[in-house]
């Protein structure tokens, strides 16, 4: 495969590794899209297996099991098909994708309504500083708790910026708000996982 | 009083994309500088936690879950989405005519543009009484608001009814 970037289809400075297609991706996806448009439902296949890894994975960031990850990457490609008719290719299919798979996600949380318990939980007992204390397996099962009781759009920022490695650029377009939200998103999430994990002063979570 | 970076653009310097003035700034100001760290530590922390991927055979058989739910939404329901509501107002209306009072004078026949139930004589009427063959007739025979009773039908009822209508209706051609 040719490593050959792609211009960008929102006008992005440059793209990040996670989105980065080579032509080959990116010929691949166009014609399973527009084969899919023509009634082809074969052709989404190709569209699941090139994309099932990072939805599932940002699934399950969100929700940090794999039976409700799965659950969950499965409905995000159900919509993508039900709605792929309406895709004009404005962004990268990758984007547009993500999109799906972050609402699908937060109606989730959102239904559970979960999210905003949990922080009150863990404002009310903050703990002593317990990463010192555990294995790196456990730290990392901690930290991805944590992540996972992030405030909504903390949450989906952070996930999508270090773990999909997406720019700010993309991160905004995916979420529908600005660049400047997107840092001042991300700044409050690390600020926040830190006072969550224990390993900054405890204080109040910071929406 | 120093101007202290914003939360953005400390970020920039993190990702070496701020300005050479706020790269500076950063350098000097021990507050910023602190603050710098510390999103770092943050950013480090979260980066660190591992996410093990399933097993490699899952993707396979994720696949196959895609592809069924698409094949599943895709199928037609039977008496159900759009066309349920309707079906259920026509049942209502059907057996409201099929539950009237017989004693009234003989039907007159109808011009042969209208549909065939509405020119049923009164012996067919009677053969929809009850509705043979469904326990539902029975049910409804005791009722006295038949549209409210017809209303107030579970899903499985509902369903139950549908059929016996179609059924009967079916004899006489008219679906």
């Amino acid at each position: 495969m040719s490593a050959q970037i792609l211009a960008a289809p929102m006008g992005f400075a440059g793209l990040h590794e996670a989105v980065r297609v080579t032509n080959s991706d990116h010929e691949g996806d166009r014609e399973a899209i527009l084969a899919c448009q023509r009634g082809d439902r074969s052709a989404f296949d190709t569209l699941v297996e090139r994309h099932q890894r990072e939805i599932y994975r940002l699934c399950f960031r969100y929700v940090n099991n794999h039976e409700d990850a799965s659950d969950l990457a499965q409905e995000s490609f159900v919509k993508a098909y039900k709605a792929i008719g309406r895709f004009r290719g404005d962004s990268a299919f990758s984007t547009w994708l993500y999109r799906i798979a972050v609402n699908t996600c937060l109606n989730f949380r959102s239904a559970r309504r979960i999210a905003a318990e949990e922080l009150s939980e863990t404002l009310a007992d903050p703990g002593a500083p317990v990463v010192q204390r555990m294995q790196e397996r456990e730290r990392s099962e901690q930290v991805r708790e944590a992540v996972a009781r992030l405030p909504e759009k903390q949450r989906a920022t952070l996930i999508l910026k270090v773990y999909h490695d997406l720019t700010h650029e993309e991160v905004a377009g995916i979420l529908g708000s600005s660049v400047g939200t997107v840092k001042a998103n991300l700044f409050h999430a690390v600020g926040n996982l830190r006072k969550m994990l224990g390993t900054a002063d405890t204080g109040q979570i910071e929406e | 009083m120093r101007n202290h970076l914003e939360d953005d653009v400390l970020l920039d310097v993190i990702e070496g994309a701020a300005s050479v003035e706020a790269t500076r700034h950063a350098g000097e100001c021990a507050s910023c500088a602190g603050r710098m760290a510390d999103a770092r530590a943050g950013l480090s922390l979260a980066a660190g936690a591992e996410a093990q991927d399933p097993s490699p055979l899952f993707w396979d058989a994720f696949r196959r879950r895609v592809a069924s739910a698409i094949e599943a939404e895709a199928r037609p329901r039977r008496f159900g989405g759009f066309f349920a509501p309707a079906l259920l107002a026509t049942a209502a209306i059907v057996a409201v005519i099929a539950f009237l009072p017989n004693d009234g004078p003989a039907p007159v026949a109808a011009p042969a543009s209208l549909p065939v139930w509405s020119s049923l004589p009164a012996a067919d009427d009677a053969a929809l009484d009850g509705f043979p063959g469904s326990a539902l007739g029975d049910d409804l025979a005791g009722c006295e608001d038949v549209a409210a009773c017809v209303a107030d039908l579970s899903d499985e009822e509902s369903r139950a009814f549908a059929e016996a209508l179609r059924a009967e209706l079916g004899k006489s051609g008219d679906l």
